[in-house]
């Protein structure tokens, strides 16, 4: 007879073997790498009793994702969300694990800082002075400039046919990722509901990347004049650090 | 045998001691010496082999010094593994990932050897379950870190190895800790597999709450097969079973909106408030038939709910208060007398 300890070692070790055989997996081919900044990847220190060290991936939504832009309903309905009035009217919440693609310093991040100035203008254009205005449209727009450059642009749940379609490793993320879709209120007024559509929000799964060993001696301290790392993804496009400069 | 039977014979012995005792002062019978002498002899044999293969209590003394120990057992338990955690979220920076790879796979396997070391000794079974409950929440760690350090998708397959963990140290030693846990996480994975086989997704387990009433009263039907061992396990597989199955369906019954089928949302609160009451009616009468309490005690319980529920949504807002109460008072009166005669009748002794 088996003795009855042999069971929970046995579990143990296999599950310990099936994490580490999918992380050495994901890690046995490099399939894109690209090099970001402290702006797109900054430093986020865990608690006062933590000593890991992470980096936050820091990027833009387009403005119209989720009102009939890419993240519209017929790319909910490619994506497996319940699309339908009815889950609309049930207030069905629905959760679905996909790819985004983030794209570094492209053409989609440029209108977005457009877009955003624009709008800027726009609410600037009745409250304040010609004189001032253009200085704080300066200011707004320094702003988004020296900011992130990492927008999301596209969601998938095929990343090989993402990776085709976004064939620059160099400029285009693609990152595991869940789709939430939610009940969106369409209001005229405060007293007036004119609709109900389906909203979408696209999250990384993981909003944040660990530095570990090595690699996170370059954080200690923080460096002051800036960094550059490299981030690669694997065969699951599961990312990690390679390299920090 | 198992470690309830034995606890069982241990509990028949020293009640059958003390009552020829009290024969013996009573002057009702007095057993021949020699017979009493056997008969004495026989059983201290008997509780010690129980005590030394099973843990057993053997003395009232023994029994309240064990149902400290596993209060100790279980508050250090906590404290461990909240050590634990803590521990390595203060240290992990600072190590390279093979170190911490090293760490997080020797933590669990450390505690279940210092468990199966402690197992084996003496009146240390309290000891060896507060191990067991170490290396679970070391292994959930573990897995959970692993995710992390190497950003791996989640998978709801975690929670499956975590309940393997849990349930082999329930089925295995008999540990009710980790056993419940095992349960419980089972039923988790169970709910989440279901979403996933009726094309919705795992990140979205409650988008059908029925799913969740099945696996409840499956798990119920599986702690009723009596060659699943041991006796403890059963009870844990229909607590947990029913609590799961029971929250569920009085969920649905005050917030039909959820339902899965698209029913609306009043049908669906009536569809449900009359399976809740057919059910919690059935699980009464089958703990009664079996004498199981904890099916009994969770079929009043959902019944009690729903009744209250339902009662305030019937008469709260047009009877007084006092009325109302009073009318809870009455209700609780009956279940009271309804009891007092099952047990009049020997059921429950």
């Amino acid at each position: 007879m088996r003795p009855r300890w042999a069971a929970p070692f046995a579990i143990v070790l296999a599950a310990t073997a099936v994490a580490l055989g999918q992380a050495a997996w994901n890690r046995s081919l490099v399939r894109r790498e690209i090099v970001l900044t402290e702006r797109e990847a900054p430093v986020a220190y865990a608690g006062r009793e933590e000593t890991a060290l992470w980096l936050r991936w820091q990027y833009a939504m387009p403005l119209d994702s989720g009102w009939g832009g890419w993240l519209g309903a017929a790319r909910l309905a490619e994506l497996g969300a319940d699309t339908s009035r009815e889950a609309v009217r049930h207030e069905r919440m629905d959760a679905r694990p996909v790819f985004a693609v983030l794209e570094l310093d492209g053409p989609v991040w440029r209108a977005y800082v457009e877009q955003q100035v624009l709008q800027r203008e726009h609410e600037l254009a009745s409250d304040s002075l010609p004189s001032g205005r253009d200085s704080l449209l300066a200011l707004f727009r320094g702003g988004l400039e020296q900011g992130s450059r990492l927008i999301m642009i596209d969601a998938g749940v095929d990343p090989d046919a993402l990776a085709r379609r976004y064939p620059d490793g160099s400029r285009h993320l693609i990152l595991p990722a869940v789709v939430r879709t939610y009940r969106e209120y369409h209001i005229r007024s405060p007293s007036e509901l004119v609709d109900t559509a389906l909203g979408a929000r696209v999250d990384l799964e993981n909003q944040r990347v660990l530095v570990s060993g090595r690699l996170a001696s370059a954080f200690r301290p923080p460096p002051a004049s800036g960094y550059r790392v490299t981030v690669a993804t694997g065969r699951s496009y599961a990312p990690w650090i390679v390299r920090v400069e | 045998m198992e470690r309830a039977a034995a606890q069982q014979r241990a509990d028949r012995v020293r009640a059958f001691e003390q009552e020829l005792a009290a024969l013996e002062s009573e002057g009702v019978f007095v057993p021949d010496p020699d017979v009493r002498e056997r008969i004495r002899r026989h059983h201290e044999a008997l509780l010690a082999g129980l005590a030394r293969h099973f843990d057993v209590d053997t003395t009232a003394r023994t029994a309240q010094l064990s149902l400290g120990m596993r209060v100790a057992a279980l508050l250090g338990a906590v404290a461990l593994i909240a050590a634990v955690v803590l521990f390595f979220l203060r240290i992990w920076g600072g190590i390279p990932v093979a170190g911490q790879v090293a760490l997080l796979t020797a933590a669990p396997l450390l505690m279940l050897a210092a468990m199966e070391a402690a197992i084996r000794r003496p009146g240390a079974r309290p000891l060896a379950e507060l191990f067991g409950a170490v290396a679970l929440g070391a292994f959930v760690l573990q897995l959970a870190a692993f995710q992390q350090i190497f950003a791996l998708r989640e998978s709801p397959h975690g929670f499956l190895a975590w309940a393997l963990l849990a349930l082999a140290l329930g089925h295995g030693y008999g540990f009710r800790g980790p056993g419940s846990a095992g349960v419980a996480l089972l039923a988790w994975w169970l709910v989440l597999m279901l979403a996933v086989a009726a094309g919705g997704s795992w990140h979205d387990p409650l988008h059908w709450p029925e799913h969740a009433t099945v696996v409840g009263f499956g798990l119920f039907a599986l702690g009723a097969v009596p060659r699943l061992q041991p006796v403890e396990m059963r009870q844990n597989y229909r607590a947990i079973g029913l609590v799961a199955g029971f929250a569920t369906l009085l969920l649905l019954a005050t917030n039909g909106r959820q339902n899965g089928f698209g029913l609306d949302r009043r049908t669906a609160e009536t569809v449900y408030q009359l399976v809740t009451l057919a059910a919690s009616i059935a699980v009464i009468a089958v703990g009664v038939r079996r004498g199981w309490r904890e099916t009994l005690v969770a079929g009043a319980g959902a019944f009690l709910l729903l009744a209250v529920i339902k009662s305030v949504d019937w008469f709260w807002d047009w009877m007084p208060r006092y009325l109302y109460f009073l009318m809870l008072g009455v209700a609780a009166l009956a279940v009271l007398l309804v009891l007092r005669r099952l047990r009049l009748r020997g059921r429950f002794a």
